[in-house]
């Protein structure tokens, strides 16, 4: 009889009954980062005047408003950068760090997880405020702002589990092993109340 | 690796950047700087390829930052400002990346316990 290695990608990360690491739940994440971030090139390019205006099916012209509004032309004169342009960075940060790491990153390179959840769940807040900075403030609407933060909610909801047993995992360590394992834990290293933890969080011998 | 080879496309970038992104004079320093960059990128890149030399990358992690700050304080027309913050800013995210980042670090494979049962 085969004993299920402790490291198999198959096996599923308690709380959840997948592996949150798996390339099946990481890459529709990278997807709709990779759209996220040819939408906000699409609005980059209005706001360097590469093209004459954005697209926008619903609104018009209020799309151009929104992009040429004073809080867009505030955070452009403290970031150097069209604030679209930051957010293509930020969703292509989604991508790469989406697509880095192997099935068994949430406990073989938990600083890459966390750095992930880093660009992710905070990328998300921002959308939310902008959109309501579009209403509140501005007073117009941008179809294609709408739809890259509805992205970012759905980017949050979908890489949250693998945040989460990165974060359970490195807890875990902690309780067993102390301050010093645990951050021998989040750079990647093996110990020994890492390997308990892996084994206890997988079901695995 | 993918991201060593995409650090080494981004440093193509840099150098061909002057002529696709020209200054007034031809002796402006943001040349310097892209010439510079590019060469130092490459190689840190390309160092960090070779097996166990993998921390070369951060190399690269530091000269991205160091145009973005320079991109930042606006060295050059606009344009070429803006090439180097968001080419800076590229550059810093994917040196982040291991070289191996594809498999298992390999102190948690040396550990690797294959059984089987009788």
């Amino acid at each position: 009889m085969q004993i299920r290695l402790w490291w198999d990608d198959t096996a599923p990360v308690a709380p959840f009954s997948y592996n949150p690491s798996s390339w099946s739940n990481r890459i529709p994440i990278c997807l709709l980062a990779g759209v996220a971030t040819l939408i906000s090139i699409h609005l980059a390019l209005y706001q360097w005047r590469l093209i004459d205006e954005p697209w926008d099916p619903v609104f018009g012209g209020q799309s151009a408003k929104v992009l040429d509004s004073e809080p867009s032309e505030v955070m452009r004169s403290w970031i150097r950068l069209p604030d679209a342009a930051l957010g293509a960075l930020a969703y292509l940060g989604d991508l790469i760090f989406g697509l880095a790491g192997s099935t068994k990153r949430w406990f073989g390179r938990p600083w890459l997880v966390i750095l992930f959840g880093i660009d992710v769940i905070p990328l998300g807040a921002v959308s939310v405020v902008l959109v309501i900075l579009q209403g509140t403030v501005v007073g117009s609407w941008c179809f294609l702002c709408l739809v890259t933060a509805l992205i970012s909610l759905i980017l949050i909801v979908m890489a949250v589990d693998e945040v989460w047993s990165c974060l359970k995992y490195l807890l875990g360590v902690w309780r067993r092993g102390g301050r010093a394992q645990c951050w021998q834990a989040f750079l990647g290293k093996p110990t020994e109340a890492g390997r308990a933890v892996v084994r206890e969080m997988t079901g695995a011998r | 690796m993918w991201a060593r080879v995409v650090e080494v496309l981004l440093a193509c970038w840099l150098g061909v950047s002057p002529f696709v992104i020209p200054e007034a004079s031809r002796t402006h320093p943001r040349y310097a700087v892209d010439y510079t960059a590019a060469l130092l990128v490459a190689g840190f890149s390309l160092f960090a390829c070779v097996p166990r030399r993998g921390v070369w990358r951060m190399g690269t992690f530091a000269v991205g930052l160091g145009i973005a700050v320079a991109g930042w304080c606006g060295l050059g027309n606009e344009a070429g400002a803006q090439n180097l913050l968001s080419v800076g800013l590229l550059l810093a995210m994917f040196a982040v990346i291991p070289t191996q980042a594809s498999e298992l670090p390999r102190s948690w494979k040396s550990g690797e316990e294959h059984r089987d049962s009788p």
